[in-house]
């Protein structure tokens, strides 16, 4: 059943991990992945991935430290605080293209627990709110000013639209999205975004966190190039 | 006191599963409370515990913490408190994969019904909170509330892994990959059989001085084994050692690696017919059906392949015990977890 072989050779394979196997993988002049080598590639492929999408999500949900910028109380209103101190002087350089900004209803989406019948209705209720899509139930406003097609995602453990809630950095790699605000009031959650021109394409994530600084959902923002 | 004795080669794995495994069953029992309403409720909490089973679970998380220097009277509450969350959730598995056997007997919900099983999976699930919290007479108010949220995080990841099979059944997609199945497994499987009872076991040996992620890959490798050869007996076992129904994960439409192997390797139409008998309810797919699926399976190769792979990640969960492990004094603990690859393939 059980062959020594089998073991030495699999041990052999894996030696130091998924690195080692895919080397020895790529290394070898004939082809070497039999049903066992293959099994354990993609066993310590799994692995790594898992690793890795555990270390992402602690990273993200990394508690902010209290009073940091972008936790500062230093925002002239919800827009801009993410800029902090720059809030301001953001705000003020962003004037002219938010003048012709448009939004991008086609290309925005929310997902947020629930159903998607009561989120309609509660829809229905804002018949002024163009540009906003809904696909659940929690009551979610998004507003998107941007040149650019935006998509935004919204994701909220059941019950944060009755905490105190605000975004912290939204990024992608080194670089951060401005312009995001996150607040609550009565149960509703209000979501806004503004894309400078400048801003790269891609797509940022930042957890939602509530006023302890706990996260409490995620957000993603996907910049289109044009 | 529990005693620790000696023995070799294949006899130890048995051995120290009767021991550990004896000791866990006594203690299990003491938790199960005799009031009423007994008939509906609390006879048949015993129901599942009482018909056997290895006790690979408690066995591991004791042993873990003997060969990591601890006493294994202090992972006992813990090894009680897993093998209760695994016979709730074997009630619920059952339910959900509408199972006519479970350690050769009927089903509970097949003897008592759907709502009254699922009821009895509800309490024993609550009562595995209660050894819990009386670790920490024994262990410490802060070890024991970090073996709380260990079991917390093990709840998760199961029902997580759960629930890709259970929508993988319900879906009936095609593209299921020998990735996603064992990251299915990670989850489903190796949290509560291998990854929990070491990660706990080791926290407790050490009084909580360890990191409990070096044994995820230990864990999932040799859980992973575990689950693959536990799909093969379900082809290839012995129906009266092995207690379920021969055959029943094909009528079930459980996506084992032989299934998916089948699905990458049949023709289209073959792919189509085996779509077809997969989209339709478990009462409506035939013996014939089933016999069928299963001679493509052999003319495949799909359970050797299926048997290969297994062997493989035995071999690598080895290779793991020695990174993981390697550095302990030798004891009967370290010998027994050392077995415990082997053993898997083995086992009937």
């Amino acid at each position: 059943m059980f062959g020594e072989s089998v073991t030495r050779r699999v041990e052999e394979l894996v030696g130091g991990g998924l690195k080692t196997a895919r080397l020895v993988v790529e290394a070898a002049a004939e082809p070497v992945l039999g049903a066992a080598e293959r099994g354990v590639h993609t066993a310590y492929t799994v692995l790594d991935e898992y690793l890795a999408r555990g270390k992402e999500a602690a990273k993200r949900y990394e508690m902010p430290t209290p009073g940091s910028p972008t936790m500062s109380d230093q925002r002239q209103n919800g827009m801009w605080n993410a800029f902090g101190p720059m809030g301001p002087m953001m705000a003020q350089a962003a004037g002219p293209w938010m003048q012709v900004a448009r939004m991008w209803s086609d290309s925005m989406s929310q997902f947020v627990p629930g159903g998607q019948q009561a989120m309609d209705q509660w829809m229905a209720m804002w018949p002024a709110m163009a540009g906003v899509a809904s696909r659940a139930a929690a009551p979610v406003r998004v507003q998107v000013a941007s040149t650019r097609p935006v998509a935004v995602q919204v994701s909220l453990a059941p019950g944060a639209e009755y905490m105190t809630l605000g975004a912290s950095p939204v990024a992608q790699g080194g670089e951060t999205l401005g312009g995001v605000a996150v607040s609550t009031a009565e149960g509703r959650v209000t979501v806004s975004v503004t894309v400078a021109d400048a801003q790269g394409a891609g797509t940022y994530r930042g957890p939602v966190v509530d006023g302890g600084g706990n996260p409490r959902g995620e957000l993603v923002v996907e910049i289109s190039t044009s | 006191m529990i005693a620790t004795g000696c023995a070799t080669d294949g006899a130890l794995v048995p051995s120290v599963l009767k021991e550990y495994g004896d000791a866990a069953r006594r203690m299990l029992f003491e938790y199960l409370p005799s009031s009423e309403p007994r008939r509906y409720l609390y006879d048949l909490l015993a129901d599942y515990p009482r018909r056997g089973g290895r006790a690979f679970r408690p066995s591991l998380c004791m042993a873990t913490t003997r060969a990591f220097g601890g006493s294994p009277d202090m992972a006992l509450r813990t090894a009680v408190s897993i093998e209760l969350v695994h016979n709730a959730m074997l009630i619920h598995d059952d339910i959900e994969d509408e199972s006519d056997e479970r350690r050769g007997r009927p089903t509970m919900h097949k003897e008592h019904g759907v709502p009254i099983s699922i009821n009895v999976g509800d309490m024993l699930s609550m009562l595995a909170m209660r050894p819990l919290l009386d670790n920490q007479h024994l262990l410490g108010g802060s070890l024991a509330l970090r073996i709380v949220e260990e079991t917390e995080r093990m709840a998760r990841e199961s029902a997580e892994g759960q629930a890709m099979e259970l929508g993988w059944r319900r879906d009936n997609p095609q593209d299921v990959t020998e990735h996603d199945y064992l990251e299915m497994v990670l989850k489903k499987t190796c949290w509560l059989a291998t990854i929990h009872p070491s990660r706990a076991g080791a926290l407790i040996g050490t009084r909580g001085a360890i990191d409990p992620d070096r044994f995820l890959r230990f864990g999932f490798l040799i859980g992973a084994a575990f689950q693959i050869q536990d799909d093969l007996l379900n082809l290839v076992g012995d129906a009266r050692s092995y207690g379920k129904e021969l055959g029943g994960d094909i009528r079930e439409g459980k996506r084992t690696l032989m299934l998916i192997q089948l699905f990458q390797r049949a023709t289209p139409e073959e792919r189509r017919r085996l779509h077809r008998f997969l989209g339709r309810p478990r009462t409506r797919r035939t013996d014939a059906e089933v016999a069928w699926v299963r001679a493509r399976m052999d003319h495949y190769g799909c359970i050797d392949d299926a048997r290969q792979v297994a062997h493989g990640l035995a071999g690598a969960a080895t290779h793991e015990f020695a990174r993981v492990y390697g550095a302990l004094p030798d004891s009967r603990d370290k010998a027994f977890i050392e077995a415990l690859p082997r053993w898997v393939l083995t086992r009937s």
